[in-house]
C-alpha cells in the first residue's frame, strides 16, 4: 500500500518539479505578506513562462472537449518558481458557458473553498494559482468579461489565465493551449501580441471582442513537464496506439473543421481585398508631390492582416497535406491485399 | 483446469480468470494520474498509502475507467495498522466529482492502490470493502511497482485489474453437506482490459510525449528545442536500423509511401537531413515550422509502419518456426507442443487457438479490400485534388502578398523619384545616369505597360521580387 523505499522510480534532478518544499522556501513568500512589495506588482511583465504537469494537461483539455461547444472552466493548482508559473495540477468547476457571465466565481466559490480544504487534509500543499477555460473553436485570447476576471483575480495573488481550444486542438493535431496575464489599469507597456494565439487568428465573429482587448494582457510561454515514471509509462502506452495511427484517416475527421476555416478565411480575403482595393488606387493616384504617409501605413496594417491570412492558409494546408500522406500511406500498404495475395503465392497452408 | 492463483496468495480466485462477461476499458488519464501520485509520494516524503478513486462508466458489461483521484488514509492503530479511507473525506470528495463530470456522468467504479505482482494481500481488503459499498461490482486496479523497478521486454503497462467476488470456500471439494454451509469468502480474479484513448487524450499524450522536457528545476529551453530534440530521439532510431527517412520534398504529396520494408534500396535522402547519430549541430533547425510539423507526422507514421512490420515479423517467426512434424500434420498439438518445449526453444510451441487468430487474421485481409474499387478512386481522386487546390490557394495568397509587398517598395520608389525629378531641373539624369539598371520583368503582370516609361528606374531588388512571385506561381503544380 505505501511506497516501497527505493530510489530508482524517480530522481531528484529530473523530476525536481513534484517536489514542493524545494520551492516554497525559495518563493518571495508569494502568497503571504506584504503584497506591495511583490516583484510581479512591480513589474507587470514579470512572469514569463508556464510549466504544465501530465495530470493538469490532460485533465484540462479533457474538461474542455467534454464541455463540447460550451464553455467550460476550472482552478489550478502549483506554485511560482521565479518568474515561471509550475502547475502541478487542476480541477473542475462546476460553472459551464462562462463567457456570458461577469463573476463566474460567483456559483462556484462554495465548491472551491470545500475542495480546497478536502486538499489541504490530504497533505497537497499547493495554493490555486490560477484558472482555465475553454474557447471551443475560437482560440485561444482573452475575451472582455476573461480580462476583468483575470484582473480580479490578479488582486489576489500571482495568477494566470489558461486558455484551451478543443476543437482546434482536435483538428491540428496539436494542443491549442494559451496562458494569459492581464496589465493594471493604465499600463502603457507592449503586449497584446497575446491575443490571437500567435499562429492561429480569431474568427470574424469574435473579431471586435477580442480586438478591443488584445492590449490588456500579455501570453506566457507554456512549456510542459513529465516525471521519469511518466516517460516510462508513456513509452508503455505508445505500444497500444500505434494502430490508431495507421488506421486513422484524419482528412474525414477534419474535414469540418478545415471547411470551417476555408470559409473564415475566405470572408477575411475579401475584406481585406475590398480595402486595398481603394489603397491602391489612391496610392497611384496621388503620385507626385503627395505625401506617401498615410497610404503606407494603413496599407502597412492591411499587410499584416494579409501575412495572417497567407500563414493560416498555409497551416491548413499543410494540415491537408499530411492528412493526405495518410491516406496515401493506408492505400499503399492495405490496397490491393488480395491481388498481391494471389500474385505473390505466399502459399499459406491451410490450417 | 488451469490453476491461476500465482505464488500462493490465497486471495486470488482458484478458478480461471476468464469470461466474468465484464469488459474493463481503460483510459490514460487514471495512469497517469497514479505516475503523478507516485512521483510527488518519493519528492515529497509521503508517508501513507497510494490509494485512490477510479470514476467512469458503467454500460451493461462495459466498465469504462476515466477520471481518478487520490484519496485521504488513514492507518489504523493496531490491527497491524491497516489503511483504511477516511470515510467522511470520500465521500464529499466523491460527490464533488460526481458533480463537476456530469456529461457524461461518472461514477465511482474502482479503486487503484499499488499492488504487489502477487496480487492483492489482506492489507487492501478494508478498503475494499469500503468500496465495495458504494459500487458492488468495484474492481481493483492495481500498479506493480516491481515492473517499473525491474522492466520485463515489451514494455507492457504494470497494471493489473481486478474484480472481486464472492466464492464458496474450497470450491474444488465435493458437495458439502447442509451442516457444514460453505463459507462465502472473497477472491479477486484477474480481469483482461483493453486501453481506449479519445482523440483529445491521444493529442493531450502526444503533446507531452514529444519534446526531452523533464521537470528539472533549471530547465528554461524555448520550444525550437523540444522539436530538435524530438528529431534527435527519432532520428537516431531511424539509424539504429540502418535505414534512412524517405524525405518528401516540401509541398508535394508521397508519391513513395511505401514501409521502409519495401523500399530499402530506394532510400531518397533531403541533403538537409541526413544525419548520423554523433554529429551534435542538428540538421533539422533549418526545416520552417510547417515543416517540421510534417516531418513529425511522417515519423509517426514510420514508427506506426515499424511497430506493425515488427507484429508481423513476430507472427511470420513463430509460423516458421513450428516443429515441423506438426506442420506436416503428423503431430497432434499436444504431442507437438511437448515436443516443442523439449526442445528448449528451438520449436516454437503450437497452439490452436493462436493458429485460429492467424488464419482469421489472414482471411480478414480480404475484407480490407473495399469491393467498390471505382467509387474509392474516384473519391481518392477528389480528396488529393482538394488538397492540391488548398495547396495551390496558398501558394497563390504567398505570391499575392510578395507582389503587394513589391508593388508598395515600386510605388515608393516611384513617388520618392518623381518628387525628386521636379526639384532638380537638370540633375535628374544626372542623378539616374548612373542607375540605369535593366530590369527584366519575367512575369505577365500589368506591370509591362511602364516599361515604356521614361522616368522608370527601379533597383535590383523590386524586379527581383516580381521575378521571385512569378516564378513561385510557374512552379505550383
Amino acid at each position: 500500500m505505501e511506497l516501497p523505499l527505493t530510489d530508482k522510480l524517480t530522481s531528484n534532478h529530473l523530476d525536481a518539479l513534484y517536489s514542493y518544499t524545494h520551492f516554497s522556501s525559495n518563493q518571495p513568500a508569494s502568497h503571504t505578506g506584504d503584497h506591495a512589495s511583490k516583484p510581479w506588482v512591480q513589474d507587470p511583465q514579470y512572469f514569463k513562462s508556464v510549466r504544465i504537469s501530465p495530470v493538469a494537461l490532460l485533465k484540462m483539455v479533457m474538461h474542455a472537449r467534454s464541455g463540447g461547444s460550451l464553455e467550460v472552466m476550472g482552478m489550478m493548482q502549483g506554485f511560482i518558481d521565479h518568474s515561471t508559473f509550475v502547475i502541478t495540477d487542476a480541477f473542475r468547476l462546476p460553472v459551464e458557458g462562462t463567457e456570458t457571465r461577469v463573476n463566474a466565481q460567483g456559483e462556484a466559490d462554495e465548491y472551491l473553498v470545500q475542495y480546497l480544504s478536502g486538499c489541504r487534509e490530504e497533505s497537497r500543499q499547493e495554493n490555486v494559482v490560477g484558472w482555465y477555460h475553454s474557447h471551443p473553436g475560437y482560440g485561444c485570447w482573452l475575451s472582455g468579461i476573461d480580462v476583468e476576471t483575470q484582473k480580479l483575480q490578479q488582486l489576489q495573488g500571482p495568477m494566470v489565465a489558461i486558455v484551451v481550444d478543443p476543437d482546434r486542438t482536435v483538428a491540428a493535431g496539436k494542443v491549442d493551449i494559451g496562458a494569459f496575464r492581464t496589465f493594471p489599469e493604465n499600463y502603457t507597456g507592449q503586449g497584446g501580441a497575446g491575443g490571437g494565439g500567435g499562429d492561429k487568428s480569431v474568427p470574424l465573429g469574435k473579431m471586435e471582442d477580442f480586438g478591443a482587448h488584445a492590449s490588456k494582457y500579455y501570453a506566457l510561454e507554456v512549456e510542459h513537464f513529465k516525471s521519469t515514471l511518466d516517460n516510462k509509462l508513456l513509452d508503455a502506452l505508445w505500444n497500444k496506439y500505434w494502430v490508431g495511427t495507421l488506421a486513422g484517416n484524419p482528412l474525414l475527421t477534419n474535414r469540418d473543421y478545415a471547411s470551417s476555416q476555408m470559409k473564415d478565411l475566405g470572408g477575411k480575403v475579401r475584406e481585406v481585398v475590398g480595402g486595398s482595393g481603394r489603397q491602391g488606387g489612391g496610392g497611384r493616384l496621388g503620385g507626385p508631390g503627395v505625401a506617401m504617409g498615410g497610404g503606407v501605413s494603413s496599407s502597412k496594417g492591411r499587410s499584416q492582416d494579409l501575412e495572417k491570412i497567407v500563414r493560416d492558409v498555409g497551416q491548413v494546408a499543410v494540415k491537408e497535406r499530411a492528412g493526405l500522406m495518410a491516406v496515401e500511406v493506408k492505400e499503399a500498404i492495405f490496397g490491393g491485399l488480395k491481388e498481391r495475395a494471389k500474385a505473390g503465392g505466399c502459399g499459406c497452408k491451410q490450417e | 483446469m488451469a490453476n491461476q492463483a500465482g505464488g500462493g496468495n490465497e486471495l486470488l480466485s482458484a478458478q480461471k480468470s476468464s469470461d466474468s462477461g465484464l469488459q474493463i476499458i481503460l483510459h490514460p488519464l487514471p495512469i497517469l494520474e497514479i505516475s503523478d501520485f507516485i512521483t510527488r509520494g518519493y519528492q515529497r516524503n509521503f508517508k501513507g498509502a497510494v490509494v485512490g478513486g477510479l470514476l467512469g462508466q458503467q454500460n451493461g458489461r462495459e466498465i469504462t475507467i476515466e477520471h481518478s483521484f487520490s484519496i485521504k488514509s488513514v492507518k489504523k492503530e493496531g490491527d497491524g495498522g491497516v489503511y483504511e479511507l477516511d470515510d467522511e473525506w470520500f465521500r464529499q470528495r466523491l460527490d464533488q466529482m460526481k458533480l463537476v463530470h456530469k456529461s457524461p456522468q461518472l461514477d465511482l467504479v474502482g479503486w487503484y492502490a499499488l499492488v504487489p505482482k502477487s496480487g492483492p494481500t489482506v492489507l487492501h481488503l478494508p478498503i475494499h470493502h469500503q468500496i465495495s459499498a458504494v459500487n458492488e461490482s468495484a474492481v481493483l486496479l492495481g500498479f506493480h511497482l516491481e515492473d517499473m523497478l525491474s522492466p520485463t521486454a515489451g514494455d507492457p503497462l504494470p497494471i493489473t485489474i481486478y474484480e472481486s467476488n464472492m466464492e464458496a470456500e474450497g470450491e474444488d471439494k465435493e458437495m458439502k453437506d447442509s451442516e457444514n454451509p460453505t463459507n462465502m469468502v472473497l477472491r479477486f480474479r484477474k480481469l483482461p482490459y483493453a486501453t481506449e484513448t479519445g482523440e483529445a487524450e491521444m493529442i493531450g499524450m502526444q503533446f507531452i510525449r514529444e519534446g526531452g522536457a523533464n521537470a528539472s528545476a533549471d530547465d528554461a529551453q524555448a520550444e525550437t528545442k523540444h522539436i530538435a530534440e524530438q528529431f534527435e530521439q527519432k532520428i537516431a532510431v531511424t539509424d539504429g536500423k540502418g535505414k534512412r527517412r524517405a524525405v518528401m520534398a516540401s509541398g508535394s504529396a508521397s508519391k513513395n509511401p511505401v514501409s521502409p520494408s519495401k523500399g530499402k534500396g530506394k532510400q531518397k535522402e533531403e541533403p538537409s537531413s541526413s544525419p548520423p547519430q554523433a554529429e551534435p549541430p542538428n540538421p533539422d533547425i533549418n526545416l520552417t515550422r510547417s515543416e517540421s510539423e510534417y516531418m513529425a507526422a511522417l515519423q509517426a507514421k514510420f514508427n506506426a509502419i515499424k511497430m506493425l512490420k515488427s507484429r508481423i515479423a513476430l507472427i511470420i517467426t513463430y509460423l516458421q518456426r513450428l516443429p515441423p512434424a506438426f506442420t506436416e500434420g503428423k503431430q497432434t498439438t499436444q504431442e507437438a507442443s511437448d515436443a516443442a518445449r523439449a526442445s528448449g526453444g528451438q520449436y516454437t510451441i503450437p497452439s490452436n487457438s493462436i493458429l485460429r487468430h492467424i488464419q482469421s487474421l489472414v482471411t480478414n485481409i480480404d475484407l480490407v479490400t473495399p469491393a467498390e474499387q471505382a467509387a474509392l478512386r474516384k473519391e481518392m481522386l477528389q480528396e488529393t485534388n482538394d488538397v492540391k487546390l488548398i495547396s495551390l490557394i496558398s501558394d497563390l495568397l504567398t505570391s499575392v502578398t510578395e507582389v503587394k509587398e513589391a508593388g508598395k517598395k515600386f510605388s515608393i520608389l516611384d513617388s520618392s523619384r518623381q518628387t525628386r525629378g521636379q526639384r532638380g531641373v537638370g540633375g535628374y539624369v544626372g542623378q539616374m545616369g548612373d542607375r540605369s539598371i535593366d530590369y527584366e520583368f519575367t512575369g505577365t503582370y500589368n506591370t509591362t505597360q511602364l516599361r515604356g516609361h521614361p522616368e522608370f528606374g527601379a533597383t535590383g531588388s523590386v524586379s527581383q521580387e516580381f521575378g521571385g512571385a512569378s516564378d513561385a506561381l510557374y512552379n505550383s503544380d
